[in-house]
Parts: C-alpha cells; sequence; structure tokens
C-alpha cells in the first residue's frame, strides 16, 4: 500500500478531474492557486489575470462579458473546469447566441452571415488572438475591421454613414444632397457608376468617389458639340434633360453646324427639332426636314443631289435651275425652249412634272399634221425630223426623201402653200401622206383641161418648176408649126380668152386652124 | 429488541438504503449517465456536482454517517461501561447500515467520478465495505453470546452434546439418524487444511447439509413426523449440522476475523485519512457547501 502512494503524483491527486486542453499546462497541485483563491473557491480576478483580453474588454465596457447577462455572473458559472480534458469550456450554440449581448447587434446581412465569416484570424489583429483557433474574440467593431475597403481609404472609416447593413449596394444612409455636389434632375436616376466610375489599378478595382471635378460638366459628359458653345453647358441644358434646352430665344443657331439662313430664320423650332428641342435632326439634305416636292422626281438622277442645287432658303421660287443645268440635261434647251417658261413643260395638270420624256415632242406639242405624216418621217413623234426649235415654221426636212422631189419654184415655197389647205369653214387641213404628187393636186388647171388627155392633163409636158412659163413648149410638135410672121405674134393674138359656160379662159387648144379663124 | 422489532429494525435500513438508492438513481440519472465532459451543461449539474447543494451534501452526510457508523460501533464494542446498551448484533447492524448507506451517498457524491487522490478514498471505501461484508460473513461463523461474547469450542462442545440429547429425549430421534448426523460433522483432516481450503470447504458443507435436510425431511415423514414438529425438528438438525461445522472450522474462522481486522481497518483508515485531506482541501480552497 505504502508502495502505492509512492508511486502516485500526489501532486496531481486532489484535483477534482483533468483540466480542459487549453488549460492543461496548469495541471499540478503547485497550479491550483493560480485559478483557485484560498477560501474563497476561484475568483474572477483570478481568471481575468490570465485572460487579459477579457479583462480589457470588460475593463472598456465591451462585448459580451459586460452584458448584464454575464455582468453578473462568475467565470466559472460559465467557463467550469476539471470536467476533463475534451470538456468545451466555451459553449455556445452559434444558431442561439445572442449576438446584440456582445455590444455589437446583427442587423441586416450580419444576421445571415455564417459567424466563421467574420471570426476568423484574418480579422484578428492580435498577435495572441491570432493564433487561437476557434476564436470569438479579437474583432473590432468598425466596418473596416471585416470588410475590405472598398474607397482604398479615400472615404474615411465610417462606412455606415453611407452604407446600410443589408446590402453594401445601395448606399442607403449616403444623401447625395450632402456633398458639394446636389443631384437634380436626371442625376438623381443616374447609375452612381456613370459619374464614379470604377477603375482598373493596381490594387484592383476602384471606384472614385473624390476629387471628381465636378464642376465642370465635362468632367463626365462628353461636349457633343466639340466646344462650339464654349464650356457653359448650363447657360443651355438643365439637369432636367439634356435635351430640354434653356434660354431657348438666345440660343445662336449660327453656332451650329446648321446657321439659319431665309426663311429657316423665322421658323418654329419644333419644325424641325420635331424629336425636342436638343433631338438633332438630319440636316445634310433639305429632304431630312423637307417633304420633296418633287415627289423623288429628282432621287435617282444623279445630277441632281439636293434641292439646294435648284432652291435657295430665301423661298422655293424661283428655281436656281437654270438653262445651263438644263443643258446638262438629257433634254437641252435651245431655240424657242430656251424661252419658254419652264411650267409650258414642266407643269401638267396643275403638276409639276420634271421627270419627262424628252424624246417625245408630242408630250408637249400638239401634233398639227394630225396623221398626215407617215411613221416613215415622223417616227414616234420625233418633229426634229423635220422641225428645229428654233422656228415652227423653219423646216429643215429634206423633200428629196419623198416620191415628190422639190425643184425649182417648189423649193422656195412654203410648205404650206402645198401641204395646208384651208377648208371652207376655214379650218386648215394638214396634207402630206394623201397629198397627191398630180400637179392638180396643188395647182388649178387654168386650161380647163384642154390638154388633158384621157382625162388627165400632164403639166411638166408643157411647164417646168422654175416659172410658169411653158418652157417645155414647142410649137412646132403641135399641129400648127409657127414660122414666118407667126413666130413675132403675141400668144395672145391668137389664143384668145373664150368664155365657155360661164367660164373664162384662153383657148390654147384649137381644132380649127384654118388661116380664115384668126385672119379675117 | 423482540424478533419482530428486529426484523422492523432491519427493513427499515434496507428500506432507506434501498430507497435513497433508488430516488438518487431515478433523480440524477441523466445527469450520471452523461460523459463527464458534458455534464456541466446539464441543468441538474449545479445541484448534483460534487461541490453542488446536493452533491456536496451527499459527501458530508454520507462521510458523516460513516464516521457515526464507525465511531459508535468502536465505541460501544470498546467501552465497558456501555456493554449493557442494546446487542452488539444490533450496534453491527446500525454499524452495517451507515456505513452502507454512507458510501452509497458518497458514491453519488462523487457523481461516479473516480480520479485522483480521493479516488483512493473511495476505492478504500468499497474496500471496506466489501470487506466488511466478507467480515460479517466471518463474524457470523464464530459462535457469540447474545452480548457478543465469543465462545470456546467446549462452550459449542456442550450446545452440541445439549441438542443430542434434546433430540433424542424429546424427539425420539432414532439412534440411526442420530448416528448420520455426527457422521456429517466428521470432517476427517479439514481441520489440518489451510484457511483457503476451509473456506471452500464451508460452502460445500452448506451444500452437503442442505441435501441432508432434504433427504431427513423424507425420512422423518415416512416415520410420521410432520408438520410443525417436522419445521422444529429440521431446524434443530440444521442447528446441530452448523454447529458441528463451526466447531470444526471455529479456530480457523477466528484466525480469519483476526486477519480481516487487518484488511478491513487499514482501508478504513486509508479512506478516512485521504477523505480528511479531501475536506480540507476543499475547505481550503473554499468550498464549504452551505456553511
Amino acid at each position: 500500500m505504502a508502495a502505492f502512494f509512492c508511486f502516485i503524483n500526489l501532486s496531481a491527486q486532489i484535483s477534482p478531474g483533468d483540466l480542459t486542453k487549453a488549460h492543461s499546462k496548469y495541471e499540478g497541485m503547485s497550479n491550483c492557486t493560480k485559478c483557485h483563491e484560498l477560501g474563497k473557491a476561484v475568483s474572477n480576478n483570478k481568471c481575468l489575470t490570465c485572460h487579459k483580453e477579457i479583462a480589457a474588454l470588460i475593463s472598456k465596457e465591451r462585448g459580451f462579458h459586460v452584458s448584464p447577462e454575464a455582468r453578473s455572473k462568475d467565470c466559472f458559472s460559465c467557463h467550469s473546469e476539471h470536467h476533463g480534458r475534451n470538456f468545451q469550456i466555451v459553449r455556445f450554440d452559434e444558431k442561439s447566441f445572442d449576438h446584440n449581448k456582445t455590444g455589437f447587434k446583427l442587423i441586416g446581412k450580419h444576421n445571415q452571415a455564417e459567424c466563421a465569416k467574420c471570426h476568423k484570424a484574418d480579422f484578428i489583429t492580435d498577435k495572441e488572438l491570432k493564433s487561437r483557433k476557434g476564436t470569438y474574440l479579437g474583432l473590432e467593431q468598425t466596418c473596416l475591421s471585416c470588410h475590405e475597403d472598398f474607397h482604398k481609404g479615400k472615404l474615411g472609416s465610417e462606412c455606415s454613414s453611407c452604407h446600410g447593413n443589408d446590402s453594401f449596394k445601395p448606399a442607403v444612409n449616403f444623401d447625395h444632397n450632402r456633398t458639394k455636389f446636389k443631384l437634380t434632375g436626371s442625376h438623381q436616376k443616374v447609375e452612381c457608376e456613370k459619374c464614379h466610375r470604377i477603375e482598373e489599378t493596381k490594387e484592383g478595382k476602384f471606384q472614385r468617389f473624390t476629387g471628381l471635378n465636378f464642376n465642370s460638366c465635362e468632367s463626365c459628359h462628353n461636349d457633343i458639340h466639340n466646344g462650339a458653345f464654349g464650356k457653359s453647358c448650363t447657360d443651355c441644358h438643365s439637369t432636367e434633360s439634356f435635351k430640354k434646352i434653356l434660354n431657348i430665344d438666345k440660343f445662336d443657331h449660327g453656332k451650329t453646324k446648321f446657321p439659319l439662313l431665309g426663311k429657316h430664320t423665322n421658323l418654329d423650332c419644333k419644325k424641325c427639332h420635331s424629336g425636342g428641342i436638343a433631338s438633332k435632326p438630319e440636316f445634310e439634305k433639305c429632304a431630312n426636314c423637307h417633304e420633296d416636292y418633287h415627289k423623288g422626281q429628282f432621287s435617282t438622277i444623279n445630277l441632281i443631289r439636293d434641292c439646294s442645287e435648284c432652291h435657295v432658303v430665301e423661298n422655293f421660287t424661283p428655281s436656281l435651275f437654270s438653262i445651263t443645268e438644263h443643258n446638262n440635261s438629257q433634254f437641252k434647251l435651245t431655240g424657242g425652249h430656251l424661252a419658254t417658261p419652264c411650267e409650258s413643260c414642266h407643269l401638267l395638270e396643275g403638276i409639276w412634272n420634271f421627270r419627262v420624256q424628252s424624246d417625245n415632242c408630242a408630250r408637249c406639242h400638239k401634233n398639227v399634221h394630225g396623221d398626215q405624216i407617215s411613221e416613215a418621217y415622223l417616227g414616234k413623234n420625233r418633229c426634229e425630223n423635220c422641225h428645229d426649235t428654233d422656228l415652227w415654221s423653219s423646216v429643215t426636212f429634206d423633200h428629196n426623201k419623198t416620191k415628190f422631189s422639190l425643184f425649182g419654184r417648189h423649193n422656195q415655197i412654203q410648205c404650206s402653200s402645198c401641204h395646208i389647205k384651208e377648208t371652207f369653214s376655214g379650218k386648215k387641213l394638214h396634207l402630206f401622206k394623201n397629198l397627191s404628187s398630180e400637179c392638180e393636186s396643188c395647182h388649178s388647171d387654168i386650161h380647163k383641161s384642154q390638154f388633158a388627155i384621157d382625162g388627165k392633163t400632164d403639166c411638166l409636158k408643157c411647164h417646168g418648176f422654175n416659172d410658169w412659163k411653158p418652157e417645155k413648149f414647142d410649137h412646132s410638135k403641135t399641129k400648127f408649126s409657127l414660122a414666118g410672121a407667126h413666130e413675132k405674134v403675141p400668144c395672145s393674138e391668137c389664143h384668145k380668152i373664150v368664155e365657155v359656160s360661164g367660164e373664162k379662159y384662153r383657148q390654147f387648144r384649137r381644132e380649127d386652124i384654118r388661116c380664115i379663124v384668126c385672119h379675117s | 429488541m423482540n424478533k419482530i422489532t428486529h426484523r422492523i429494525y432491519i427493513s427499515g435500513f434496507l428500506l432507506i438504503s434501498l430507497f435513497t438508492t433508488v430516488i438518487l438513481v431515478y433523480y440524477g440519472y441523466s445527469y450520471y449517465s452523461l460523459p463527464i465532459e458534458e455534464r456541466f451543461f446539464h441543468p441538474l449539474y449545479e445541484l448534483l456536482k460534487p461541490s453542488g447543494l446536493l452533491g456536496h451534501g451527499f459527501g458530508i452526510i454520507g462521510s458523516i454517517f460513516m464516521l457515526l457508523g464507525v465511531s459508535i460501533y468502536m465505541i460501544r464494542k470498546r467501552y465497558k461501561k456501555i456493554f449493557r446498551l442494546g446487542k452488539l448484533k444490533h450496534w453491527l447492524e446500525f454499524h452495517i447500515f451507515l456505513c452502507s448507506l454512507g458510501p452509497i451517498l458518497v458514491l453519488f457524491h462523487t457523481s461516479f467520478k473516480f480520479g485522483g487522490l480521493v479516488s483512493v478514498s473511495f476505492w478504500s471505501m468499497v474496500a471496506v465495505v466489501l470487506s466488511g461484508v466478507i467480515g460479517r460473513f466471518i463474524y457470523i461463523q464464530i459462535p457469540r453470546t447474545i452480548q457478543g461474547n465469543e465462545l470456546t469450542i467446549d462452550d459449542l462442545m456442550r450446545q452440541n452434546t445439549s441438542i443430542n440429547d434434546q433430540l433424542r429425549t424429546e424427539y425420539a430421534i432414532q439412534s440411526s439418524t442420530l448416528s448420520k448426523l455426527d457422521d456429517a460433522g466428521k470432517f476427517g483432516s479439514i481441520s489440518r487444511q489451510g484457511h483457503l481450503h476451509k473456506l471452500f470447504f464451508l460452502f460445500e458443507d452448506k451444500w452437503s447439509n442442505y441435501l441432508l435436510l432434504n433427504k431427513l425431511r423424507f425420512e422423518l415423514k415416512a416415520t410420521g413426523v410432520e408438520g410443525k414438529d417436522l419445521k422444529i425438528l429440521l431446524k434443530i438438525i440444521k442447528t446441530k449440522l452448523v454447529l458441528q461445522r463451526r466447531i470444526v472450522l471455529l479456530s480457523s474462522m477466528k484466525e480469519l476475523f483476526r486477519y480481516w481486522h487487518v484488511a478491513h481497518l487499514p482501508f478504513a483508515i486509508i479512506m478516512l485519512i485521504i477523505m480528511l485531506i479531501h475536506v480540507g482541501v476543499s475547505i481550503t480552497f473554499g468550498y464549504t457547501w452551505i456553511f
């Protein structure tokens, strides 16, 4: 028995049980008074002598141990000992623990976070506590002790002055109006990142909230006017809307790329800026604003590119389109067309038409010839085959192309002499196609068919084309050949005017050629 | 104290011990059955922990019971002035009661956590209790007077002769039957055997006597002895058989009982010393229960 006691380590035998792992180094009788105070069981002072971190918190009136629940208790009432190595001297249910008792109320997202999200070594600054596994001590209550400073120290450490506990974004406590740049108008609707841009820095992404040149609109907005209106955007724009223009009456349109000239000067802005005063209507072409009066007649013609080539801002009419321009078209103006008013050709039935078929004279001109000109000569209303634009009467037709070549006096007379005949009613009939080449179709037979053979008189037997003289007539080829004095006698001496049936004519055909007929 | 009063006396002790045990087990089972590491978090921890109101009380009351049980028995046994104060047997039973209930309370004081120096005290206490049970067994093998004084071998021989006469004269036991009983008391060389052997013999003889009594029961019935007479006769025969065995074992049992004291007392002293240390340390560290 004595030997039994000899081998017992007496120093360890008065302990009522093993200490926890954390306190295991204090096993042994010599260490009893490290925790126990003689005659006073376990005193809190002994505990706090070692647990300086708790003592420090208590002295600062911080942490769970100064809560009413904990303050009234002895340390050992929660943190008992001598229950074995594996005893959990600190044990609490994370789910049921009322964190509010620690002095740090869990609000918003903090309520949903796992304990270990905050209570981890990364957030503990104290070296000794940092090395403690699973400790809930060592955290500060400042946001930045756990949260990364998104603003890289630029906005101080009072995160809660802007951010709530439910989410980092939006910064519900932040009132932009407390800043030097009050948000008004559309600025209130703009995403923060639009002005407070996220930049890539060496340390990662950084959103700038300070150092912004908010006095200048250009620090955030692009000057779409490229400086044309100066730097004072607010002279014309408000934060309500970029498109809502201030002091519109004072706006100098001349600074734009489209200075207002002519009729544009007096126009109501909305006439062009129908999408709002700040809308940017296309202005390169007049048709951007103006209805195409000509209904697209010029849109496919390369020659005409814009209204302004013909029209000016002072007035729609007169047009700048001159003869020179017209002559650049397919239909060059010549002759009488030069003096012809535009509307004569282009205003048809009250509608301006500039897409005129230029090779059809009949579109403008009436074909006075009716159907008398055969297609062989007229073509498809190709009046120019005979006429030119200088003068209607100036006909350049080569009559020799017809079956009736013009000789002698026929070359000198008016076309109308042969081709136009006036009816009794005064109506002029054009005769071309059906005009006979017989002389009698134009000329009257003053000889009253005296020379007709089988009812037809061939004038050309006696007459030429130069004059009416019967130059071809040879009296010697008649039954009465002239000889002697007869050659000197005027024709009228022998060929007297006779009246037969009321018609008078000179009688050349004489059946009775006896001398007595003329000579008494 | 008559027989019925003694039975109530004994039953009272037994019931109190059992009732106390059952109540404490029933009340504290959920706590005591927990692993040591979990008990702190049990609602009854503050009450049932060794330094708790109840747990500490169990230890103090149990210790007082044991100290009281030992001291009053020792005083009663050793001081001749109070020899007439009740039968020693009853004091022994009271000693056994207090020294049984005391350890039960101390057991619950430990909350079944055995470790450290105080565990030596505890196991010493267990040893004292167990040795007490053995001692009680040896004790009853040594016939005594009503006042508890040991009888001599001659006293026993005279008792045996007296029983023989009683059987012969009052119950007319046949001499052949009486011879059988006498033969059962001739144990040959057992008196020269060692103590351990004698202990085995004791149990073996108990069994032999049991078989013999059954056999005699049938034989006596066959001779017409029945009812109460048979019961009384068998009791006398049993007394004779036990007496014969005790005569043979008397010297050995007395010797064993002396040895038993050597074991029982030191364990008690060890228990006491360490208990005092334990109490002293507890008080030193401020665990004073309700005081």
